[in-house]
């Protein structure tokens, strides 16, 4: 456990599914001491995972936040619009008067694998508009809150090994993770003189509720259900022969990334800036 | 306590980076093994840890030379009978004044640097590793420099020795993953340790050249602290890091790894002030 950031404020994106990054990462900043906003566009996304019926979205978030003895509050905003975004960081400015840790987890892959040549405009849109344009807007906002103390205040985006390296079947999402890490790696150098650190998490094969609508297209083409889906084996690139294998020989898990977070917000990292860390279990 | 009852080497220890490592795993609640060829400095390393009330040990251990790594490991393996952490930290380029290049290196200075940065790591990490094969679990920690991909001054046989180092710690990574071994490289930025003094004894005129490198080269406008080098291997040790393995892990402020853009020419500052 990394503790330390007692008295500090952390506003955490896309924190609503029970299994993904941003709902991991919002408990281990509560646990690490800070009080957490939770913030997704629809506040109790369903999962297809059986046994997560009665999950209760952010407002469990913000039980579990609470029951590590810290204060949480819940929003819903759609990250892609500017006036969502302005209202999310004025209402976190209402509450808890300032933003020290800005966690942006919101990230749309859309169905995969769909070839470039099969992809529509309007999907390629929609996944730039989320993943990149919706960074934009969060990080530009809750950015200029932190410069006129920035002093120790950590951004942390959590972009994508597709930010790094092709992705077949997936283009528009490798498109916008390459450009967010283009807009991680400037906006660092541009707040590294205010003192506030700016780094991006590239997770790799991670299991969460992500992947759920590939699940339901796969369920879809082979006329199995969605529980059958998931024990399948996940699917690899467009046209290719499956995953490469994990070095390490496992999926990560929400709680893998939620760890770096945990470094990455500390002190210990207060020399690090401008970094995409990977964390992909050796690939 | 991120890494409490754990066992960490820590090569090149009695001071600098690795002297700021083995401390903060101590106050981790880990165990240190500081090994150096100073054994004086790695006795008061290693006595500063034991106050952080950790067992440490200090071992003499010249890492170009087989015998003596067996002999330290097998020293580590008596007294706490294990190795979690492995940080190749030892390296330097002693002797050569701080710099060298393709004209002034002979070939016997290329062997010794290469030696002393590239194959003694490689020497240390054999032979901790039929242990961590064992504990089918491990973390080894190589600390490469920006100077390997990123050159701003000239010491050819050092940095191609640290440019060896990723491919070793990738390659290394590969080979060990599915045993549970995790390796990691550390990229330093510029980090004010005894490393410099060779090119620059403490002093007024030090000071102010790590004042203007961090003010004109680095984003977050400081070098590097010893301290800074020691949380990032925190990380990479502690469970934290437990899905992250092959990764190159710059700790610069800010300073990207690649960049063909040295906009403060420090060779130039030093040669200016009759330094180089």
């Amino acid at each position: 456990m990394m503790s330390g950031l007692e008295g500090k404020v952390a506003l955490v994106t896309g924190a609503a599914s029970k299994r993904g990054m941003g709902h991991a990462i919002a408990v281990q900043l509560a646990t690490d001491g800070a009080d957490v906003v939770v913030v997704d566009k629809i506040a109790c996304p369903r999962s297809i995972w059986p046994g997560d019926e009665n999950w209760g979205g952010l407002d469990e978030v913000v039980s579990e936040i609470e029951a590590r003895g810290r204060r949480g509050l819940a929003l819903t905003a759609d990250v892609s619009k500017a006036a969502d975004v302005e209202a999310m960081v004025s209402r976190a400015l209402d509450v808890f008067g300032k933003i020290d840790i800005l966690v942006h987890c919101v990230g749309v892959r859309g169905p995969v694998p769909v070839p470039v040549v099969e992809l529509d405009e309007s999907t390629w849109r929609m996944l730039l508009d989320v993943n990149l344009t919706g960074a934009f807007l969060v990080l530009k906002a809750v950015a200029k809150t932190m410069i006129p103390d920035g002093e120790g205040k950590k951004i942390v985006v959590i972009s994508s090994q597709a930010g790094v390296e092709k992705y077949p079947g997936a283009a528009g999402y490798c498109a916008a993770k390459h450009g967010l890490n283009g807009l991680v790696k400037t906006l660092a150098h541009e707040l590294a003189q205010y003192k506030i650190n700016v780094n991006a998490v590239s997770p790799g094969a991670v299991d969460t509720n992500f992947r759920d609508e590939s699940l339901i297209k796969l369920a879809q083409e082979k006329g199995i259900s969605v529980e059958e889906a998931i024990k399948l084996p996940p699917p690899g690139p467009a046209g290719g022969g499956g995953m490469p294998p994990i070095p390490l020989g496992r999926l990560g898990t929400p709680q893998d990334i939620a760890d770096v977070v945990s470094f990455l917000v500390s002190d210990r990292a207060s020399y690090i800036t401008g970094q995409i860390i990977g964390v992909t279990g050796g690939l | 306590m991120l890494l409490k009852d754990k066992v960490a080497i820590v090569t090149g220890g009695a001071k600098g980076m690795g002297r700021s490592i083995a401390l903060k795993f101590a106050d981790e609640g880990c165990h240190v093994v500081v090994a150096d060829i100073d054994q004086g400095g790695a006795e008061a390393v290693a006595k500063e840890a034991r106050g952080r009330g950790v067992g440490a040990l200090a071992a003499r251990c010249d890492i170009t030379r087989t015998p003596e790594i067996e002999a330290m490991v097998s020293q580590v393996l008596k007294e706490f009978g294990t190795v979690d952490v492995l940080v190749n930290n030892a390296g330097g380029v002693p002797g050569t004044g701080g710099s060298g290049n393709s004209e002034t290196i002979t070939e016997e200075e290329w062997e010794r640097i290469v030696t002393l940065n590239l194959k003694g790591p490689f020497l240390v990490t054999k032979a901790v590793l039929p242990t961590m094969k064992q504990n089918r679990s491990g973390s080894i920690i190589f600390i490469s420099s920006m100077g390997a991909v990123s050159p701003v001054v000239s010491v050819l046989h050092y940095h191609s020795a640290k440019a060896g180092i990723i491919g070793l710690s990738l390659n290394l990574a590969f080979e060990l993953a599915p045993l549970g071994i995790r390796v990691n490289t550390i990229v330093p930025g510029p980090v004010e340790t005894p490393f410099w003094d060779s090119l620059l004894p403490p002093g007024p005129e030090r000071e102010a050249f790590f004042e203007a490198l961090g003010k004109h080269e680095v984003p977050l406008g400081r070098v590097g602290k010893p301290e800074d080098i020691a949380g990032a291997a925190l990380f990479l040790a502690s469970d934290l890091s437990s899905f992250v393995t092959g990764q190159t892990l710059c700790v610069a402020g800010g300073l990207p790894m690649m960049s063909q853009r040295a906009v403060f020419n420090i060779e130039g500052y030093l040669k200016e002030r009759g330094i180089l």
